[in-house]
């Protein structure tokens, strides 16, 4: 052998215990690498499509670790999961499959004339917008502006060529615009930013110039509209007013003005509802349409129907005078027409705007004829696309009809509660009544007024929100609260268009007498009739808003690579489906084979005698909770069964130790019981009685080293883990976090994850917080603040029951945050 | 052609199939992590030249990143060939030591002032390097004495142990199922289980859909494979397995030990071509020019890494031209 | 149109960054000045703002982020780099979304840097 025989120096370590040692810390090691690989994929996911080569190349290498941990767990016992087998190798088949499929296209054009775009235009060149006034311009040929769109291929290459992908993904990662509003709003403001300042490669210019020359000659001397044409835009997903349209532009202003409108992809509301709606940034590039204006005399918007759910056979007309640009964004008040739905319109009803002059009975600015004429090819228009339509139209001085903009009209559904209302017809009359149906449906909930100057960060979740005017910023809270109410506004602008994309009961134009609710603690709206009335009117009504709330907030991330890699299934490991052939995902592989990691050195189910030399042995404290240790390399000093934690010569357990014990923090006697390891019903209704503990889950251990600690704790009904390597002097060290909360509601689960984010990021962790998973790490800082961040961690792991006491809301989360950072854990008690 | 004819395929259902992919690809590990541990020292290496502005944390993050490595790959190791477990981390034990010392080591500077060499300043980030270089890769004073010098004897025992294997089920199964009539096999496995859908004849190499072998077989003119050239050539048994990008190949000969491991997936960081011969064979027959090879008393190692796909598969064809 | 020369400004308490980097960083006849403290190095800025700031992140005293922000705060036309001992994420998006024009990772080349010396070069002259 060529090896020097060594003497006294080398510890005497039995191979044996030596192996499994290194076997454990193999499958742990794995563990936390398959962990941040599955993290980095789901946000790449995001920016990347999933047959391109990064991504395969992950899954194959993820496979190929988890084969490799099999192994590992099977050595550590004694082949009892050679079943894991046959699973990894049909997640590889399956995932195999998923890569033969769809491939990339081939060259395509920078820009296209709206004329050109022949029979079958991809939507996904030329954007949603865009693609709807393709198919106007097909049915109704000379009505639509002639224009060119700035493909998606010239976004991306933008993109590309000043590098701004990778920045943006940075910066978009794990954002969550309710936890930090202000970093948020500075982080999307960077990237805005970035593309005004990017620099437009010279190909797309040319474009640009190359085809408004081509229409110019037709139009001179006409100033432009440069909007934008998003992919998934004006179609299910309206995105209305996300976006910027840059108006009255001259042609040397274009490229300017095209950064402009690509910024507004990146606007807070814009990005807020993409991550709201779980729409991820690689599926909606943005396309840019570039069109000569109109100089209309009349403008304005079209419904093919209207919207309080109860009647169809009528069309709605809102018309201002020039351009419908200020009405849109809810700035400007529109005359509003009620027109039959028929093949020949009548007109039925007018209701004029407040600017008006009193005693005017019709506007003067448009004829009667003219709107039926608009509400006849609306009709046309319904007919040919199959579904109610939402239409902007403009008129120009040679009385021509032109379509600006058509898409589909988000209804809703009414909910049919007529039999109901009928019966409470006898009831107290509402406190208030009128105005628009902008949704229809019931609602209930705590009062909000909304002045102008009020932080909308502060509105809790399920709040019936009342406003003077609507504001597009409002639509950030849509997805939480139960309805809104609105003084001003009118049936058009996007604030409505999104109002009914969020499905939320919601009525406008109720006046100043909305100032009668403002003091009232809890109301209940009838959207459909137009009602609102104080207190609790309906009872269940509550419960069905908050589901609507969670509903809406859980937005399934699908394609199909969650379901095979990141979906996690398995979520609980003493349950009796918790087997290797119950793992569907490779996220189910890696935690299974973890959990059995553990229990496997622990030798639960084994004969325990075979275990002597190595038992746990439990930590001895006068805290309420209860620790088993293992000891890998005899940094515990031998001696019984218990141990102090002084005796354990581990720097990373010392440190977390120095967390957990710190007097500042306060524990409260109710913590003594449910401390324990578990709650006394749940063990004997899963363990049956007399066997005693069988499972890791049921318990706090820790396995130390003299480097190294690797705990899992079960606190109440959180779940948390800590695996650090510190080591003397070195500066390679790793901290890694895992927690996931138990107790409560989901929107308490959901704020105390918040807070553990907001903390540990800013003591340099980095962080992925999946609902109310939380995992985070710290790598390859000294010694010191390594130590350091395990000592906040030991105040976390106290910290963290007392959470659903002072996180009421979503403000609550970063104030207690700084509380903690700043030391003042006394206001956790 | 008629290489084609010597083909043939193992299926799942044969006992011992499994584990021996699930080996196959643990030495894959095993030879990831070398390679890592060789990028590491070629970082250190191309860092210690001079025109790089470093800190001590670079220096300090090598020693660890270069100690678990090693460490990765002596574990490897002793799961593919226990009996030397406990020589292996022994040795491993004694290079954490030695990388304890270095990075303890107290910042001096113009301690070491290489007279006349204004390029490799006194920065003491510098001289760190130059010692850890040393330790890494310097000269052996003996056998193992060097983080890279122990990777080869590491290797050296774990390939011995995979070809001391032929007695194995595998080994059996493959002896059983060797056809007298014909002069050479060449049995292929599926290494992650009919993912790549072997058909049962194939008629050209179209119907392979592992990459690696197809280029290894492209320019085969005879029907014969073999290490061995001229008049020492005999028929030979090789074993195969196969997915999409990668290949392992060994012959199952005592004396005549022929291991080729490689990855061709178009990507430079992931593809590589890995190879050793026992010492009767004469590899300047078989290899293109460009790999890196180490002589050892056990056999020679050679590996080319960091080349473009082309070359790689360029090299690929040659040395299937000629084994034939 | 001459150019003008541009002044730079390094701050690192490694010793070695800024003996390095000042040599390298003159050949084009810039103006380069090093720092290995914090607190001198705004003093001096304070005194007369620089062109580009090259910065560390992480040092003992005080943190890059917030020679960043105090930089930025006193000139907005500055721009500056930071060094980070180790390309982490987490400190990249930070600094970006502070208003850093760039970063780089050490070990680094000084040309790498100089190629983002001159981007930002550009960037002050449009």
């Amino acid at each position: 052998m060529p090896f020097i025989s060594e003497n006294t120096r080398t510890l005497e370590m039995d191979y044996n215990f030596r192996f499994r040692y290194e076997t454990l810390r193999s499958l742990l090691n794995k563990n936390c690498s398959a962990l941040q690989i599955m993290s980095d994929l789901e946000a790449d996911l995001n920016h990347i499509h999933y047959y391109d080569e990064r991504i395969k190349r992950s899954i194959r290498r993820l496979l190929t670790d988890i084969l490799m941990m099999a192994q590992e767990l099977n050595l550590l016992a004694k082949n009892r999961h050679s079943d894991l087998y046959e699973t990894i190798f049909k997640l590889r088949k399956h995932t195999d499959r998923l890569f033969k499929k769809k491939q990339p296209v081939a060259d395509q054009p920078l820009a296209v004339l709206l004329g050109r775009l022949g029979k079958n235009p991809d939507p996904e060149l030329i954007g949603g917008k865009a693609f709807g006034l393709h198919m106007l311009n097909e049915l109704f040929k000379g009505r639509v502006p002639p224009g060119f769109v700035i493909t998606t291929v010239a976004y991306n290459r933008l993109l590309e060529k000043n590098n701004l992908g990778d920045r943006i993904r940075i910066l978009l990662t794990n954002l969550d615009v309710t936890a930090d509003r202000d970093q948020f709003k500075s982080r999307t403001q960077t990237i805005r930013r970035w593309i005004r300042d990017a620099i437009v490669p010279m190909e797309i210019e040319t474009a640009i110039r190359e085809h408004a020359d081509s229409i110019s000659k037709k139009y001179p001397d006409t100033l432009w509209a440069i909007r934008s044409s998003s992919v998934f835009e004006d179609g299910i997903h309206s995105f209305a007013g996300q976006f910027d349209t840059e108006l009255n532009i001259r042609p040397e202003n274009f490229v300017t003005a095209y950064k402009h409108v690509l910024a507004g992809k990146f606007t807070d509301r814009a990005v807020n509802y993409r991550i709201h709606k779980n729409i991820r940034e690689i599926d909606t590039p943005m396309a840019v349409l570039f069109m000569p204006m109109v100089d209309p005399v009349a403008a304005g918007v079209i419904y093919t129907s209207q919207l309080n759910g109860l009647a169809s056979d009528t069309m709605v007309i809102n018309s201002v005078p020039g351009l419908a640009a200020k009405m849109v964004q809810g700035e400007e008040p529109a005359d509003i027409f009620h027109v039959s739905k028929e093949d020949c319109p009548k007109l039925l009803k007018t209701r004029m705007a407040s600017r008006t002059k009193a005693g005017q009975k019709t506007v003067d600015y448009i004829e009667p004829e003219k709107l039926l004429e608009i509400a006849g090819l609306a009709i046309q228009m319904e007919k040919k696309f199959g579904f109610n339509m939402d239409i902007e139209w403009a008129v120009d001085k040679n009385e021509t009809v032109h379509f600006l903009q058509a898409r589909r009209l988000n209804t809703g559904l009414s909910e049919d509660e007529t039999d109901d209302i009928l019966k409470r017809a006898k009831d107290a009359p509402p406190t208030l009544e009128g105005g628009i149906t902008i949704f229809p449906g019931r609602a209930e909930g705590p009062v909000i007024f909304l002045r102008s100057d009020s932080d909308i960060s502060k509105v809790p979740d399920g709040a019936v929100v009342l406003a003077e005017q609507p504001k597009t910023e409002y639509a950030s809270l849509l997805s939480k609260i139960a309805a809104l109410l609105v003084m001003e506004g009118n049936p058009v602008g996007h604030l409505a268009t999104i109002v009914r994309e969020f499905s939320v009961p919601c009525i406008f134009g109720l006046g100043k007498n909305l100032e009668i609710l403002a003091g009232k603690n809890i109301i209940s709206v009838n959207a459909t009739q137009r009602t609102v009335y104080t207190g609790i009117r309906w009872p269940g009504i509550r419960k069905s808003v908050l589901a609507r709330i969670a509903s809406k907030n859980c937005h399934e991330k699908s394609g199909p690579l969650y379901d095979l890699v990141l979906k996690l299934n398995l979520t609980d490991p003493d349950a009796p489906s918790f087997k290797a052939k119950s793992c569907k995902s490779i996220h189910d592989t890696v935690r299974f084979i973890h959990e059995m990691s553990v229990r496997s050195m622990f030798g639960f189910g084994d004969d325990q005698k075979r275990r002597s030399n190595k038992k746990s042995r439990k930590l001895k404290t006068g805290l309420p909770i209860k620790f088993q240790l293992i000891d890998l390399d005899q940094s515990i000093a031998k001696g019984p069964n218990t141990v102090e934690p002084q005796d354990v010569a581990s720097l990373p357990f010392k440190a977390l130790w120095r967390g957990i014990s710190d007097k500042n923090m306060a524990w409260p006697d109710r913590w003594k019981n449910e401390l324990a390891g578990m709650p006394a019903d749940f063990r004997e209704a899963v363990l049956g009685g007399n066997r005693g503990p069988r499972r890791a889950s049921d318990r706090n251990y820790a396995i130390v080293a003299a480097d190294y600690i690797n705990l899992n704790a079960r606190l109440a009904y959180h779940y948390l883990m800590v695996d650090a390597m510190v080591g003397q002097g070195t500066e390679n060290n790793y901290v890694h976090f895992r927690f996931r909360g138990g107790g409560g509601g989901d929107e308490n689960r959901a704020r105390r994850a918040r807070f553990l984010e907001s903390v540990l990021r800013q003591i340099g962790f980095g962080v992925d917080r999946r609902g109310d998973l939380v995992t985070a790490w710290l790598r390859r800082y000294s010694r010191k603040d390594s130590e350091n961040s395990l000592e906040i961690i030991g105040r976390l792991m106290v910290c963290a029951r007392q959470l659903d006491a002072v996180l009421k809301n979503d403000a609550d989360v970063k104030r207690y945050a700084n509380y903690f950072l700043k030391e003042k854990y006394e206001i956790f008690s | 052609m008629r290489i084609l004819e010597k083909l043939k395929i193992i299926t799942y259902r044969e006992p011992g199939i499994r584990d021996f992919c699930i080996q196959t690809i643990r030495f894959r590990t095993l030879l990831e992590n070398a390679r890592a541990l060789l990028a590491l020292v070629e970082d250190g290496n191309e860092k210690v030249i001079g025109e790089y502005i470093l800190d001590r944390h670079y220096v300090t993050s090598l020693i660890d990143d270069v100690v678990a490595r090693l460490g990765m790959m002596v574990y490897d190791a002793c799961v593919l060939a226990p009996e030397y477990g406990k020589l292996f981390y022994m040795q491993h034990d004694r290079h954490k030591r030695r990388a304890a010392e270095l990075n303890s080591q107290e910042k001096t500077s113009g301690k070491k002032n290489t007279a006349g060499d204004a390029a490799v300043s006194s920065d003491p980030e510098y001289e760190l390097l130059s010692d850890v270089l040393t330790w890494l890769n310097g000269e052996a004073s003996e056998p193992g004495a060097t983080v890279i010098d122990f990777m080869k004897q590491v290797f050296v025992h774990v390939i011995k142990k995979l070809d001391a294997n032929n007695d194995s089920k595998i080994g059996l199964l493959i002896k059983n199922n060797v056809s007298k009539t014909v002069d050479c096999n060449m049995f292929l496995i599926d290494l992650w289980e009919d993912a790549i859908a072997l058909p049962a004849r194939p008629h050209s190499l179209e119907d392979i859909n592992s990459i690696p072998l197809k280029l290894l077989l492209m320019d085969v003119q005879g029907g014969n494979l073999s290490p061995m050239a001229g008049d020492k050539a005999r028929a030979v048994t090789w074993i195969a397995a196969l997915s999409e990008y990668r290949l392992s190949l060994r012959t199952m000969e005592p004396g005549c030990n022929f291991h080729l491991e490689t990855t061709v997936s178009g990507h430079e960081r992931s593809d590589f071509i890995f190879i050793f011969a026992d010492p009767s064979i004469n590899t300047e027959n078989i290899l293109p020019p460009g790999f890196h090879t180490e002589i050892t008393d056990h056999g020679q190692l050679a590996w080319k890494l960091d080349a473009t796909p082309k070359a790689i598969e360029d090299s690929l064809i040659s040395i299937g031209r000629h084994l034939s | 149109m001459e150019e003008q020369k541009l002044r730079i400004m390094v701050i690192d308490d490694e010793n070695i960054v800024g003996k390095r980097l000042k040599p390298a960083l003159e050949k084009t006849g810039d103006i380069v000045e090093t720092f290995e403290e914090g607190k001198t190095a705004l003093s001096r800025f304070d005194e007369e703002p620089f062109d580009i700031v090259v910065t560390d992140i992480r040092m003992e005293k005080i943190n890059g982020i917030e020679i960043l922000e105090r930089i930025l705060s006193k000139s907005s036309r500055t721009k500056v780099i930071i060094i980070t001992g180790y390309a982490t994420v987490e400190v990249a998006r930070e600094a970006l979304s502070k208003g850093a024009f760039d970063f780089i990772a050490k070990p680094f080349k000084p040309d790498d840097l100089r190629a983002i010396i001159a981007r930002a070069s550009k960037e002050l002259r449009s």
